[in-house]
């Protein structure tokens, strides 16, 4: 390894947050998605020889990390319970918050909040179309599942997250 | 709520945008205050889910040595560490075999022995 070794470090030292941060959203629970993020990095670095350099090396470590959280489903649902408890309303110190998108950090919370309610096969569509901008098609393909079950998915996790955001009364009047 | 306001609301998470519904729909929308009020519900969801791309939470602290530690384990992952345990090797199976079978005949000697050294 050597020279390899010290090159993927870096990569993993570079791109950790991106990768934490996508394991967290798709299993809800910190000590989860710690392993998640870092079995996504081990199974890059098994999966290194198939890396095309066309590709940017964080969209492909998203779509290892998302495929990784997939596969720790059943794991996730025996630690729900506590995840709810500890979920992750801390705002980086120094990183990136949703103010510099004009969203209040309350108006966040509450999204995160209702995100992490839904159920786990519509919150990975709507994490993968609506955060990270992937297509239905690129969807279907990850999930092994159809164009238009990830559309259906999708279409049932936004009007849970409407409904859950909004007081859906005043629609129904 | 009008027929044409109650299947644009069924419509709405299917979307991207308010254009995405079809010329008649999305000119609805633009008489229709009800159906302004519930395309902007969205329009705030699609900001909001798209913002939270952009907040980043930090990795445990030593996150990148044990990512590391785990690459140069040869055992590596948890997983194949929890399947090694699960299912035993070859050579465990074989040793394990071996060994039961010195017991056995063991047993059978002994048994023999004290058989021939009994008093008729």
């Amino acid at each position: 390894m050597g020279g390899d070794d010290a090159a993927f470090g870096e990569l993993v030292r570079i791109h950790q947050q991106e990768v934490y941060t996508v394991a967290l959203r798709m299993v809800t629970d910190r000590d989860l998605a710690n392993d998640v993020a870092q079995e996504a990095f081990v199974r890059a670095w098994r999966a290194m020889g198939q890396f095309r350099g066309d590709a940017k090396f964080s969209t492909w470590m998203h779509r290892i990390a998302v495929n990784t959280a997939l596969t720790h489903r059943e794991r996730r649902k025996r630690t729900r319970t506590e995840a709810l408890d500890a979920m992750y309303y801390e705002p980086e110190a120094d990183g990136l918050t949703p103010e510099r998108a004009g969203v209040s950090a309350a108006a966040q919370a509450s999204l995160e909040a209702a995100l992490t309610d839904l159920a786990d096969p519509l919150r990975a569509v709507v994490v993968m179309k609506d955060v990270y901008g992937w297509s239905h098609a690129e969807i279907a393909d990850e999930l092994g599942i159809t164009v238009t079950a990830a559309k259906v998915r999708l279409h049932r996790g936004r009007k849970s997250l409407r409904i859950a955001l909004w007081d859906y009364r005043e629609e129904a009047s | 709520m009008n027929p044409t306001c109650r299947f644009i609301a069924i419509r709405l998470p299917g979307v991207d945008a308010v254009e995405d519904l079809g010329p008649r729909l999305a000119g609805h929308v633009t008489t229709c205050l009800r159906c302004q009020a519930e395309a902007a519900r969205y329009k705030s969801l699609h900001r909001r889910l798209g913002a939270l791309e952009e907040t980043i939470y930090p990795a445990p602290e030593g996150f990148v040595a044990s990512v590391m530690r785990r690459l140069a384990d040869p055992v590596a992952a948890f997983a194949s560490r929890r399947r090694r345990r699960l299912v035993p090797s070859r050579a465990t199976i074989a040793a394990a075999a071996t060994g039961a079978a010195v017991v056995a005949t063991a047993g059978t000697v002994a048994v023999v022995l004290r058989r021939l050294n009994a008093p008729i």
